[in-house]
């Protein structure tokens, strides 16, 4: 599975990947996009099987991102990790076609139940 | 809005664990050592306005750049320092702001570096404060606010 991982801060970028390793996905490729602008260029060009994205980024939002995708007709599953966990950021996100919101900080375990059956 | 200081010790906590892999544990406001110093900033605007702090030697801004880039401490560049305490700022503040019941806004992180830095709000004050030790260090995390009428010269 090819993941997008999208956030302007690297540090961020490099715990989601090590995350995943920690799941034992350590075989999926990622691509890494620093805010929501890079994120669509590589939606586009990498054609990825899953989005993780942060929500406040310079340039493009995060959910500027994932409804710019949508708009294009983009069905790739969609899911935020942000610091952002207000319920009206929550209900913006799944209606515009997020699969999962999940809150920083977060471990393994909430990755993965965030997960579900999307990743594995 | 009331933020207690065992909510603001909690939550640190959790993102140090969760981050880093380190138990921070709260102890008594500590003189300023000398030496460099991180701090950053994330403001919170909307229903309610003001600002969270993260302070901390720079040492230890090391030890958390290391840990979250998987990096021995001697090859942790100054751009990942940066990246790295203004991650740490941004997640707390993030926590902060779902405390509060009205609509706000989080901004990207500022980060400042060097002796004697610090970073103020005009007219704002400090809401709640907490100091904690880890790997030998201790850090600091506050909470501005800034009254939502101007205040009387």
């Amino acid at each position: 599975m090819k993941i997008l991982v999208v956030d302007d801060n690297k540090a961020m970028r490099m715990i989601v990947i090590r995350t995943f390793r920690q799941l034992g996905q350590a075989d999926h490729e990622f691509v890494e996009a620093e805010n929501g602008a890079d994120g669509l260029a590589k939606l586009r060009s990498e054609q990825p099987d899953l989005v993780i994205s942060d929500w406040n980024m310079p340039e493009m939002t995060g959910i500027e991102l994932l409804e710019a995708a949508r708009a294009e007709g983009s069905a790739t599953t969609f899911g935020f990790i942000t610091s952002e966990t207000a319920s009206e950021f929550r209900e913006r996100a799944i209606a515009a076609g997020a699969a999962f919101m999940l809150a920083k900080p977060f471990d393994a375990v909430a990755l993965s139940e965030a997960l579900g059956g999307v990743a594995a | 809005m009331l933020v207690l200081e065992n909510d603001l010790t909690a939550l640190t906590g959790g993102v140090w664990e969760s981050f880093l892999g380190l138990r921070a544990e709260p102890v008594g406001p500590a003189p300023p050592a000398g030496g460099s110093f991180y701090t950053s900033c994330v403001h919170i605007s909307g229903g309610w306005e003001g600002s969270v702090h993260l302070v901390m030697p720079e040492e230890l801004a090391r030890t958390a750049a290391a840990a979250m880039f998987g990096l021995p401490v001697e090859e942790v560049s100054a751009a990942e320092l940066a990246d790295a305490v203004g991650e740490l700022a941004n997640v707390i503040g993030g926590n902060v702001k779902g405390m509060i019941d009205e609509p706000c806004a989080l901004s990207l992180p500022l980060v400042a570096s060097g002796r004697d830095v610090s970073v103020s709000q005009p007219g704002a004050e400090v809401l709640q404060s907490v100091t904690l030790a880890t790997a030998g260090h201790t850090f600091t995390v506050a909470v501005h606010a800034r009254p939502s009428e101007p205040p009387t010269p």
